[in-house]
C-alpha cells in the first residue's frame, strides 16, 4: 500500500523536473486511498529558484469526477511542491495543477475507497483477543506454581 | 516548504550547545567505567529514578514526536489514541523485567535468552529480525534528525543527519550504557517540560474550538471513529509496540542493568509517564487544517504547524523536544544493538573464548562501525518516517508469543518458537503490502500465536535453571566478563 519513496521535503527536485515546471506534472508519492490519505508533489522549482517572489506560486485544485469543471475549489496556493489530503470519503476526485507560468497540468485521478468496516472489525476482534491471551498469559500465576 | 524561522547560524549553535553537553557527560561518565559489565551494563545497579528516566526518554523517540503527529494527521483521531497504545509494551514488560532479572541474574542479551530458551537455530532467525529492526530504528533516527533540522533551519539534510549520528555515537563510545542513561535523564526532563510547554500554547493560542471547527468543516474524515483502517491500526500498533519491548534489547540491556526488584516499577512508571505523550504530539497535528498550514510530507506536520503557531519561539522548542528525544533513543539503539553483535554474533560465533577486556574493546569498534552504517543508510532517504517504521512491525511482532511464552511457561518446543518467528514474520510482510502498513503487526502476531498455542497442551519440558549460563573459566591474561558479575 505504501510506496517506499523519498517525499521528505520539497528540495528533492532533479534538474529533468524542473524543465518539466511549464506545465507540471501531479504524482501521486504516497498512496493511502484505502484509508483516507493521499500525498501528492508535482515537479517544481529548486529551493534557491522559491525565494523568487509571486512568480513561483502553485493553485492546486480538487472536484468530484462527476463534477463539471467549475467546481473545482482550490485547495492549495502557495510555493510548495507538495501536499498530503486527508480524511477523504469515498470516491473518485480529480487534481489539477496551475505552475508558475499559468498553464494547467493534466488533471490527476484518484480513487478512494475505504476498506469495508466489517473487515475492519474483524481485525480489532483479532486484536482484542490476542490482546487478552497475552494478558492471560503474562499475568496468570500458573507459571509461579510450576517448579522453578 | 514554508521559509525556515530559525537562521542557520543559531541552528549550528543550538546544534554545537547540545552536541557539547552530550558528549561532556558521555566522557565524563565514561572516565568513571572500568570492565565489561560498567560498560555494557551500568554495573548492574542502576535506581529507580534513573531506571524509569532512560525507559521512558527512549520510548520517546523521534517516531512519538513525529510519526506519532504524521498517523494523526492521515488516519485521524484513532491514530493518535492507537499510537499511545505503545505504552502497553512498556507496562506488559514491567513483570517480565522483573522476571528477567530474576531469571537471568547473569543474562547480557536477548538473544542470550532466546539462544538458552529455544535453541541455536531459533536464536539465529531471532538475530536477523532484531539486527534488521535495530538498524531500521537507527536509519529512522538518523532521517528524523537530517528532516527536522533541514524543516526548521533550512540547512541541508545531509548536514543535519551527519551531526545528530556522530554526536550520539561519539558520546556512546564514551560512556557506553552509563553515559547513555545518564543523558537519557536530562533528555527526559527536556522533552516533558518542552511537550507540556508546547501543548499548552496551542490550547492558549488556538483552542479546541477552532481545531474542530476546522476539521469538520475540511477533513471530517479524521473525526471519523469508525474510519476502517484507523480500527484496524489501533490493536496493530499496540502489539508493534509490544513487539518492539519484548524482543528489543535496548529493553532487556535495561532490565539486566537495573538493580534487583527495580525493573517492575520502572517500567510501569515509564510507561505511565510515556501514555500522554503521543496524545499530545498528535493533538498537534489536528490543528493544521485550522491554522491553514500545508503539509507536504506528513512526517513534518508537527514542526510546521508550531513554527507556524510560534514562530522563532516554537521552532526553538520543537528543536530541543526532538534533538532530545533523539538522541536519547539513538545512543540507547547503538549501545544495546553493539551488546547483541559482541555477545551474540562476535563471542557467539566467532571468537567464544573472547576476554572481558577484548570484548569491550570490540563494543567500542562496533558502536562506531553502526554508527557509520546508520549514516551511510540514512543518506538516501529511502522511505518516509512512518513507512520505514511500520515496515518493522511485521518483524518484531512475530518475536511476542515465544518471548512471554518463553519466559512464563517450561512448555513449547525450539522447533515451533523457530517457526513462530518465521512465519510470523512472512505473514506480516504480506499483510504490509497486501493490505497496508496498519495490520503487519496484527498479522504477524496473529500467526505467530497460533503456531505457540499448541505448546499449551505439551508437557512442562523446561528447566528454568538452564538460562543461568555456566560461566567460561577465567582467562590467564584478564578476567571474564563472567568474573565481572
Amino acid at each position: 500500500m505504501t510506496t517506499l519513496v523519498c517525499i521528505g521535503s520539497a528540495e528533492a527536485t532533479s534538474p529533468t523536473e524542473i524543465a518539466l515546471s511549464e506545465k507540471s506534472v501531479l504524482t501521486i508519492t504516497d498512496d493511502g486511498s484505502s484509508a483516507g490519505y493521499v500525498t501528492i508533489s508535482w515537479a517544481g522549482k529548486s529551493d534557491a529558484e522559491l525565494k523568487t517572489p509571486a512568480s513561483t506560486e502553485y493553485q492546486l485544485q480538487i472536484k468530484q469526477q462527476s463534477q463539471s469543471d467549475d467546481d473545482y475549489k482550490t485547495i492549495y496556493q502557495g510555493r510548495d511542491n507538495a501536499t498530503t489530503l486527508s480524511g477523504l470519503e469515498n470516491g473518485n476526485y480529480q487534481l489539477r495543477l496551475q505552475s508558475a507560468e499559468g498553464v494547467w497540468s493534466e488533471p490527476l485521478q484518484i480513487s478512494i475507497s475505504h476498506h469495508a468496516l466489517n473487515k475492519a472489525l474483524a481485525f480489532f476482534a483479532i486484536g482484542l483477543v490476542l490482546f487478552l491471551s497475552l494478558l492471560i498469559l503474562i499475568f496468570s500465576p500458573s507459571h509461579k506454581s510450576e517448579s522453578e | 516548504m514554508q521559509d525556515p524561522v530559525m537562521s542557520s547560524t543559531m541552528a549550528w549553535g543550538l546544534i554545537a550547545l547540545f552536541s557539547v553537553i552530550w558528549v561532556y557527560l558521555g566522557w565524563h561518565i565514561g572516565r568513571k567505567s572500568s570492565g565489561l559489565d560498567d560498560y555494557m551494563l551500568a554495573g548492574r545497579n542502576v535506581g529507580l529514578g534513573l531506571a524509569t528516566a532512560t525507559a521512558m526518554a527512549t520510548w520517546v523517540t523521534s517516531n512519538t514526536t513525529m510519526t506519532a503527529p504524521q498517523l494523526t494527521y492521515q488516519l485521524g483521531i484513532w491514530g493518535m489514541v492507537g499510537y499511545s497504545l505503545g505504552a502497553i509494551g512498556l507496562l506488559l514488560f514491567a513483570p517480565l523485567a522483573t522476571r528477567i532479572r530474576e531469571l537471568m541474574p547473569s543474562g547480557y542479551t536477548s538473544g542470550d535468552f532466546i539462544r538458552l530458551r529455544w535453541g541455536n537455530t531459533a536464536w539465529r532467525a531471532f538475530l536477523i529480525i532484531s539486527l534488521f529492526y535495530s538498524l531500521g530504528w537507527l536509519i529512522s533516527l538518523g532521517m528524523a534528525g537530517g528532516l527536522l533540522v533541514n524543516a526548521l533551519t533550512g540547512i541541508p539534510y545531509h548536514y543535519g543527519m551527519t551531526v545528530i549520528v556522530v554526536v550520539c555515537t561519539l558520546y556512546t563510545v564514551f560512556g557506553g550504557l552509563k553515559a547513555v542513561i545518564a543523558t537519557d535523564f536530562v533528555q527526559s526532563i527536556l522533552i516533558l517540560i518542552g511537550i507540556l510547554i508546547l501543548a499548552g500554547f496551542i490550547m492558549a493560542q488556538v483552542g479546541i474550538e477552532p481545531i474542530y471547527e476546522a476539521l469538520e468543516k475540511e477533513r471530517p474524515g479524521l473525526l471519523n471513529l469508525l474510519l476502517p483502517a484507523s480500527i484496524m491500526f489501533l490493536f496493530n500498533n499496540l502489539f508493534f509496540g509490544v513487539g518492539e519491548i519484548f524482543h528489543s534489547n535496548v529493553w532487556w540491556s535495561r532490565a539486566f542493568s537495573f538493580a534487583p526488584k527495580i525493573g517492575g516499577r520502572a517500567y510501569f512508571l515509564a510507561g505511565l509517564f510515556w501514555l500522554p505523550i503521543p496524545i499530545v504530539a498528535g493533538f498537534i497535528a489536528l490543528a493544521a487544517p485550522a491554522l491553514g498550514v500545508n503539509v507536504p510530507s506528513p512526517d513534518m506536520v508537527a514542526p510546521l504547524v508550531a513554527t507556524q503557531i510560534f514562530g522563532l519561539a516554537g521552532a526553538i522548542l520543537v528543536f530541543v523536544i526532538v534533538f532530545s528525544a533523539l538522541a536519547s533513543s539513538l545512543d540507547s539503539v547503538l549501545a544495546a544493538t553493539s551488546d547483541l553483535v559482541v555477545r551474540d554474533i562476535y563471542r557467539g560465533h566467532i571468537y567464544k573464548n573472547a576476554s572481558a577486556e577484548h570484548l569491550r574493546k570490540v563494543a567500542v569498534w562496533t558502536i562506531i562501525l553502526l554508527g557509520v552504517m546508520t549514516w551511510c543508510l540514512s543518506l538516501p532517504r529511502i522511505a518516509t518516517l512512518g513507512a520505514l517504521l511500520h515496515f518493522t512491525g511485521a518483524f518484531v511482532a512475530s518475536t511476542i508469543w515465544p518471548i512471554a511464552f518463553g519466559l512464563m511457561r517450561r512448555k513449547g518446543t525450539q522447533l515451533q518458537a523457530t517457526a513462530a518467528m518465521v512465519l510470523g514474520t512472512l505473514a506480516g510482510l504480506y499483510g504490509y503490502f497486501a493490505i497496508g502498513f496498519y495490520v503487519a503487526a496484527l498479522v504477524s502476531a496473529l500467526v505467530s500465536g497460533l503456531i505457540m498455542l499448541p505448546a499449551l497442551f505439551q508437557r512442562n519440558s523446561f528447566n528454568w535453571s538452564s538460562l543461568i549460563e555456566d560461566q567460561p573459566k577465567s582467562q590467564p591474561k584478564s578476567k571474564t566478563e563472567g568474573t565481572d558479575q
